[in-house]
């Protein structure tokens, strides 16, 4: 059963983290900070309790301004080596002109320490200055159910760059938040850093602490790459337009408006305006405005004609809330207009295109349609490119004389530069060659998987009825051409109109690793990994509009969503959603809505791919793939954590599991088992794993 | 070989230079028998004989701290489940941000070892301090034999490149694992970042790209620095060489060099002259004279986004009407009338549907004492003059027609 009380264990939980550290460090000190850094931190900690632990004065980490006094300073940085550089500069400069005191120079890094960080220090010749801790900032609550964990340059590093250091801190987010919630028994998991990051969940299980378990609950982690569609699609309400064009940052907006001032506002304060628009289409908002601003009016009005006495409780009770609205009002017609003036006469051109796109005709047309979009400028790049990847994704991929085509044309258009970025965008799979010149490379079974990747959008499109299904409440984050697709997995998961086995063997089909699924699921955690892609549509970012949209269209659901940090440049982390289904009769529009926001985007086809293919060409035994045999020991011990077997829950499991093993003849299986992880590995290969 | 055939060979069947000379000669001290080097030895050991033992030179005391016994430098730990053991716990200590130390670990094997446990924790961190570890104290060809043998350590070894910026170093080990065309595009990458100063490393690139189409690519990035020092793309060089000259003709032959789409030249010319207001270029573009003397569109570009990026630029209504008027499809232009405010048109339409009443209606919308205003009663008063002038175009275009076939 699942309290929306418990949410506000979190910012708790990041306040006395972050003081604990500074009662490390007793005395008088200065705070030297990262300027991007601001903003989440105010989401847990104030001026007044820094002051409180001898904080007396707060800088902004710049190269200008040296804050090294003989006080204790404190650096409070992300750890990239460029900001850590700063540091350096700063007590190099220091040194150079007198000694400095001792065992004053603190850093804290956020979310960990890096051996790249310690060997810069080191290299630098400061090392013997500093003391290092480590900090990280736990789940932010965004409303709704929707938790968020932002990280810096999150997608960049762990998808593109394939660096896992940035796995641990997840990991570790996730733990915190079930020591909260207690952890679920099922468990559906799918794609590499999911895979990775529910790894280092258990380790942490082990070393830090077991969590109570939860019956009925599940905790479902998925790879950003499951469902790219939803990122790259034009989003069509208020919430998610708004991010799109302007950007959220850990529920913080912030407008440059006409004049040249910013108007920042954080969306996670009460606010009955915003709750009320967030999922409502973009057009009906405008619409709204009038008739809101025309009520304001009204009220003000009729505050002129009150008596005197009336007065007196007008001023004291009703005065400040007009006013609060009146400024929410202002601040979102405000930010309205700067989302209609950026997309507002493009806006149905890419609804249009999309929507074909999706539903895989008129190729050519889309093609010329993008190409005009591109001759006429309108657009970004970056809008190109996303236009670009959902044409590869959604209609079977390119050919090459396709697109040399269009790349060429990009490239004169927006500079040679994005000639690499075109390069990443392959290499991830979002744009897919269809006539793979690897022939050459006489690799029969490489030919035959990349035939294999390129359909599989469109295959998981038709059996999830992803496309064709306007009616469904989770379309409507895209105007009612597209479901996302992790949305909908969900709802099967939760709506139980299919039987057990069935939609165990329809989450293997997806390639989803799932321990112990029982159906009657009254809460469900889910948690994307890498919500943002926006960031290799060339390095701009924006925040995983998918974690907005999706708690939004859920008026009054109980939902959870625990997400990742979303960073500056380069976004993006995992989000993970929970919610509740504990009032009564739980309908599907809720559980489904949940899911809207998190299913932006994702890539991890590959490998689902992989097991469809298998099946296709042998048996559809394979779809169960997950719980045959012999690998059922192994599978139990690696995926469900150790502690989970003391609990005793693995006995219960095993029998459900024969079940769906009966019958099977064991000799075939284990060459396809085989086979399949042959081609795992191969087509990981080739996608530059 | 045995010796008899070595006496064979070495022995001079003439006299004459030869290497095999000095070879022997250097050859000759090894050939001292072996005894020599034990009558020494021997000869050491009678000395010892004939002295006083140690133990009697020396006090028990000073001669235990002479022969105290060292520990091996080469530590070796003979079982392979402590060896795991020691490994687990300092990766495990690595993981979870505890002080750890690498340098006991200097055997190959336990090297090996420490980087598959740190693979297998799936921290990013605990892999690269490992990896920077084994690039420390390995030699370079045993340290890219190992990358070769695990990628996800090779791919966390050139992330770290990248974050040093240790370019070379990143191409060559992308190029050691085969990568050549993640090489190339690295160093493509850094090349953007200053293209006026990087013409070497793109010629590199052209020379690493296997496809013939990376090349054409690279080839005209080396063509755009060449010619302009400040455009960043294709398009904005002949933006800005279009402002300058303002010369459609030379436009062209530029844009031609690149291989540029005509549906590109066109937008960004146009886009141009609208930014400059000349709308006078515009209509030299736009319009071409057909063999009859008559305007045709000469246009690859969709005609109605055109003239609403001419509207949206302020293009006087008197042109946009010339163009929406070559729009055959006679519902589309009708519609984009409507949406520019091409009141000619739209009264044309009337006209042509013969719908009096609804250009009366029409008439009243439109602002009085203005052109469109007396065009409308223009037409409404003599709709015949509107037939007949329809017609004596007709009438003008078939007799030249005919004029044409008959010569």
């Amino acid at each position: 059963m699942f309290d929306n009380k418990m949410l506000n264990a979190f910012p708790q939980i990041s306040h006395t983290n972050l003081i604990n550290i500074l009662k490390d460090m007793p005395g008088p000190k200065d705070l030297v900070v990262e300027h991007r850094l601001f903003k989440p931190l105010e989401m847990f900690i104030d001026m007044k309790s820094l002051r409180l632990y001898g904080v007396e004065k707060v800088y902004k980490l710049q190269e200008s301004v040296n804050p090294i006094t003989n006080r204790q300073c404190v650096f409070l940085v992300s750890s990239n080596l460029p900001a850590t550089k700063i540091i350096c500069d700063l007590i190099n400069s220091c040194l150079s002109m007198k000694s400095l005191a001792e065992d004053i120079i603190k850093i804290i890094l956020v979310p960990r320490s890096l051996i790249t960080i310690e060997k810069q220090f080191e290299e630098e010749g400061v090392y013997g200055y500093i003391q290092i801790f480590e900090f990280q900032w736990d789940f932010i609550h965004l409303g709704d159910s929707l938790l968020s964990l932002e990280m810096i340059d999150f997608y960049k590093n762990v998808f593109v760059e394939e660096n896992q250091s940035l796995l641990i801190p997840v990991a570790k987010a996730l733990w915190t938040a079930f020591m909260v919630f207690g952890f679920p028994k099922t468990v559906c998991v799918n794609g590499k850093s999911s895979t990775a990051v529910y790894k280092l969940l258990n380790r942490f299980f082990t070393e830090r602490g077991k969590p109570n378990i939860n019956n009925q609950s599940c905790f479902c982690i998925l790879d950003r790459d499951f469902d790219y569609a939803s990122v790259l699609l034009t989003p069509c309400t208020y919430a998610s337009l708004l991010d799109q064009v302007v950007g959220i940052q850990n529920g913080i907006v912030e407008i440059k408006k006409n004049d040249g001032t910013t108007s920042i506002k954080n969306l996670c304060n009460p606010d009955e305006t915003y709750e009320y628009v967030k999922y409502k289409q973009f057009g009906d908002v405008l619409n709204y405005w009038k008739s809101k601003s025309k009520e304001l009016q009204d009220k003000l009005e009729k505050s002129k004609k009150l008596q005197l006495d009336e007065m007196k409780q007008y001023v004291t009770q009703e005065l400040q809330s007009v006013l609060m609205s009146k400024k929410n009002l202002t601040f979102h017609i405000d930010a309205s207009e700067v989302v209609s003036k950026v997309i507002g006469d493009k806006f149905i051109d890419y609804i249009t295109l999309e929507k074909n796109m999706l539903e895989n005709r008129s190729r050519k047309e889309n093609l010329n349609c993008i190409e005009d979009l591109l001759a006429f400028g309108k657009g970004s790049a970056n809008n190109i490119l996303q236009l670009i990847c959902l044409f590869s994704q959604s209609q079977d991929g390119f050919t090459t004389i396709e697109l040399n085509n269009i790349k060429t044309k990009f490239l004169h258009q927006y500079g040679f530069k994005y000639f690499e970025t075109f390069h990443v965008l392959e290499k991830m799979n979002l744009i897919v060659k269809q006539d793979n010149n690897s022939v050459f490379n006489s690799n029969l079974n490489k030919i035959i998987s990349i035939n294999k990747t390129k359909q599989i959008m469109q295959n998981m499109m038709q059996k999830l009825r992803l496309v064709d299904d306007s009616e469904h409440c989770m379309s409507a984050a895209f105007g009612g051409s597209y479901v996302p697709a992790i949305g909908k997995i969900i709802e099967i998961m939760c709506k139980e109109e299919m039987p057990e086995e069935e939609i165990v063997k329809l989450l293997s089909n997806y390639s989803f690793q799932v321990n112990d699924f029982k159906t009657g699921i009254k809460t469900i955690y889910v948690m994307v990994i890498g919500v943002d892609i926006k960031y290799h549509i060339n390095g701009s970012s924006k925040i995983g509009n998918s974690l907005l949209v999706l708690a939004g269209i859920l008026p009054g659901a109980r939902a959870v969503n625990l997400s990742n940090f979303t960073g500056h440049l380069s976004l993006i982390p995992g989000d993970e959603l929970k919610q509740n289904f504990s009032s009564p009769p739980l309908t599907v529009n809720e559980l489904m809505l949940l899911f809207v926001a998190n299913a932006k985007g994702n890539n991890r086809v590959q490998v689902s791919k992989v097991a469809i293919d298998a099946l296709d060409i042998h048996s559809p035994y394979l779809q169960q793939r997950p719980f045959h045999l012999d690998s059922q020991a192994r599978h139990r011990c690696q995926q469900r954590p150790p502690w989970l077997r003391e609990y005793g829950h693995g006995q219960s499991k095993s029998s459900d599991t024969s079940v769906s093993v009966a019958g099977r003849p064991p000799k075939r299986q284990r060459p396809l088992r085989t086979g399949v992880h042959i081609k795992t590995r191969l087509i990981l290969r080739l996608c530059g794993v | 070989m045995n010796s008899t055939d070595d006496e064979y060979w070495n022995e001079k069947s003439f006299e004459g230079f030869s290497f095999a000379d000095e070879e022997k000669e250097l050859n000759l001290p090894k050939k001292i028998p072996p005894e020599c080097e034990g009558l020494q030895i021997g000869s050491t050991k009678t000395k010892l004989e004939n002295v006083e033992s140690l133990d009697k030179l020396l006090s028990k005391e000073i001669l235990d701290k002479i022969f105290k016994k060292h520990d091996s430098k080469s530590h070796k730990i003979n079982s392979t489940q402590k060896k795991l053991n020691f490994v687990k716990s300092t990766i495990e200590n690595i993981v979870m941000s505890f002080t750890y130390t690498l340098e006991p670990y200097r055997s190959l094997e336990e090297k090996t070892i420490l980087l598959k446990e740190a693979l297998d924790t799936e921290d990013g961190n605990a892999i690269l301090t490992v990896v920077i570890f084994l690039t420390n104290t390995l030699k370079k060809s045993i340290f890219q034999r190992i990358l070769r043998d695990n990628p996800i350590a090779a791919s966390h070894y050139v992330q770290y490149l990248y974050s040093k910026q240790y370019i070379n170093e990143l191409v060559d080990t992308l190029e050691m694992l085969g990568r050549i065309k993640d090489a190339m595009m690295m160093l493509f990458k850094f090349g953007c970042r200053n293209p006026q100063n990087c013409l070497q490393r793109f010629n590199v690139c052209v020379n690493l790209a296997d496809e013939q189409y990376d090349k054409q690519i690279i080839s005209q990035l080396i063509h755009l620095v060449g010619k302009s020092a400040e455009s960043t793309s294709v398009v904005s060089l002949i933006s800005d060489n279009c402002k300058e000259q303002q010369n459609i003709q030379s436009c062209r032959v530029l844009a031609n060099e690149f291989n540029l789409s005509t549906k590109q030249l066109e937008a960004t010319l146009l886009i141009t002259f609208c930014q400059l207001q000349n709308w006078i270029l515009v209509d030299d573009m736009l319009l071409n004279k057909n063999w009859l003397g008559k305007d045709k569109l000469a246009l690859s570009l969709p005609i109605g986004e055109t003239v609403k990026l001419l509207h949206n630029n302020g293009a006087p209504s008197s042109s946009l009407t010339r163009y929406l008027k070559m729009i055959k499809d006679s519902d589309e232009r009708l519609e984009l009338a409507k949406k520019f405010n091409c009141h000619h048109i739209i009264i044309d339409d009337f006209a042509l549907k013969k719908d009096r009443r609804g250009l009366l209606v029409y008439k009243t919308t439109l602002q009085k004492q203005s052109e469109s205003y007396y065009y409308a009663d223009v037409i409404l008063k003599n709709p015949v003059k509107y037939e007949v002038e329809k017609l004596t175009t007709l009438v003008y275009n078939s007799l030249v027609i005919t004029k044409l076939i008959t010569r």
